[in-house]
């Protein structure tokens, strides 16, 4: 059992009009080890006393002549409000009263007989100064916690802005290709990420992928992720199957650079502006989705999906090797790629999640539109379906070819 | 999330019951790293009553294996259903963990 506090060094005022009760109380918690107990008759008395001096508890008579208990009680709330403890002595016990002195004093003791009010008021003191204690903690925690998440906000948006710069693509501009790409953040910072890298005069780096976890270590992982996946785009470029290349030189860096728990998902893609091909590596959780000919393809020719994570304990270093395929994109014909968002948000009201069938559907229905029109479409019928409730990171992303300039 | 811990024969076997996200999954590497300290390196991992595992859940039980490899352990799971299985195999997971669809089968794999 956790022993009782002391408070005996705490001032109190016992306010009464009858010089026996008061001086009677005074000498019983006097007695009881109180070191600071001050008498006054009134209340007027007993306002002019605490002009002089702080008190921690004030012990108050009801029916007084000059000022009463309950105009005491208003005067010292307005003055100090729950700074100070009130207690009202009374003899009135109706429950009537005993509401009405409980809406602005902490508590209150029937003053029937002396013997009552021995036996009441070292329970009630004790009780009034644990229950003020334990208000005014809370008070400083709260306050406390209030001051720390505005902190943890502004270091948030700090984080969500050095995030922002890793997801432009407004950089690289493509006279074959063109790129669009829809990115939402949620109130806690997620791992999305993506960005294109023009790698030479006619090929660009497409890289879209999710970083194990969320927060502030998400954050601090993307920028470790950001720049070994910037230097293996421009390494893995020069190698024999770049996209798989580039893949295998990141994953041999995150092992090393991340914590041993943390991995990434990646999907990579070179897109060829000479010949249309786009050549991709997909170790994302999600596949491609490519549009052509009134349907819809995934392609997921990824081996280990989990970037950064595996070592040589668990994965013999002859099996990291990544697959690479290529394609031509014709014109007419869309790629899409997209994080977790967008397929796991869910309708409120049904908890239906929005899924892989539904986001095909609706690419395949807008398959006509131009590139942006047709995102910006599935984008209105996602949040339409989703009644906007969206609690996650939603990156979405698409690649078209420019009719006209296609060298097949 | 709650861990159970049972032992039968030199094999510990770790009943997991709840959800497994980034603020508990550390305890579950925690616990495997004390088995190999105890010099208990063969593990089973009972997913039976695990609703939902995320992407820490899954990074702290590849590291539990690694590390279980290291010194010579295994790692195995049994009873990985619905969503979280979802997950293995999306993240390619039953190529690389031991799955069997009872503890008996698992035990048996140990010897």
């Amino acid at each position: 059992m956790v022993p009782k506090k002391n408070y005996k060094d705490k001032h109190i005022l016992v306010v009464d009009d009858s010089p026996v009760i008061r001086t009677l109380i005074q000498k019983c918690l006097i007695e009881e080890g109180y070191q600071y107990v001050d008498i006054a008759e009134n209340g007027k008395d007993a306002l002019q006393k605490c002009d002089q001096k702080s008190y921690d508890l004030i012990l108050t008579d009801f029916d007084m002549p000059e000022m009463n208990g309950e105009e005491l009680v208003t005067a010292l709330r307005h003055r100090y409000g729950d700074n100070i403890i009130i207690i009202v002595l009374s003899a009135q016990a109706s429950k009537q009263k005993i509401v009405e002195m409980m809406r602005k004093a902490d508590d209150y003791i029937i003053k029937d007989d002396i013997e009552i009010i021995k036996a009441d008021i070292f329970f009630v003191l004790q009780k009034c100064f644990e229950n003020h204690e334990t208000k005014k903690e809370n008070e400083r925690l709260l306050a406390e916690l209030m001051e720390r998440d505005k902190h943890m906000q502004i270091e948030l948006e700090t984080a969500r802005a050095l995030l922002g710069e890793f997801k432009e693509l407004h950089r690289v501009t493509s006279k074959t290709f063109q790129l669009a790409f829809y990115n939402t953040m949620s109130n806690t910072i997620g791992g999305d990420f993506f960005t294109a890298q023009r790698l030479d005069n006619s090929h660009i780096g497409v890289l879209i992928g999710d970083i194990s976890g969320h927060g502030i270590p998400a954050a601090l992982l993307m920028l470790v992720f950001k720049n070994a996946a910037l230097e293996a785009i421009q390494e893995g470029f020069k190698r024999e199957k770049p996209t798989a290349s580039t893949l295998k030189i990141l994953n041999d860096r995150l092992n090393v650079l991340f914590p041993e728990t943390k991995y990434a998902t990646i999907s990579y893609l070179i897109l060829d502006e000479e010949t249309n091909k786009i050549c991709y590596t997909n170790e994302f959780q999600n596949p491609i989705l490519y549009c052509h000919d009134n349907t819809i393809d995934e392609l997921d020719n990824g081996k280990i999906k989990l970037i950064g994570i595996y070592n040589e304990e668990i994965m013999p270093p002859e099996t990291f090797l990544f697959n690479e395929d290529c394609f031509l994109l014709k014109p007419g014909e869309k790629i899409f790629l997209f994080t977790d968002g967008i397929i796991e948000a869910r309708n409120p009201e049904t908890g239906e999640e929005f899924g892989l069938e539904r986001l095909k559907h609706l690419l395949l229905q807008h398959a006509s539109l131009p590139l942006s029109e047709a995102m910006k479409q599935t984008l209105k019928a996602f949040y339409t379906f989703t009644r906007q409730q969206v609690t996650d990171d939603i990156t979405f992303l698409g690649i078209s070819t420019l009719k006209g300039v296609t060298h097949e | 999330m709650e861990i159970n811990r049972r032992e039968t024969g030199d094999v510990v076997i770790f009943d997991i019951k709840g959800e497994i996200d980034l603020y508990n999954a550390p305890e579950i590497k925690e616990k495997i790293k004390d088995e190999i300290n105890k010099g208990k390196v063969n593990i089973i991992i009972n997913l039976d009553k695990v609703s939902y595992i995320d992407s820490s859940g899954i990074g702290v039980l590849i590291s539990s294996l690694s590390n279980l490899k290291k010194v010579g352990g295994a790692m195995k799971l049994i009873n990985v259903y619905a969503s979280v299985r979802k997950v293995f195999e999306l993240t390619k997971l039953t190529s690389f963990f031991e799955i069997y669809d009872s503890e008996a089968d698992a035990l048996a794999a140990f010897k």
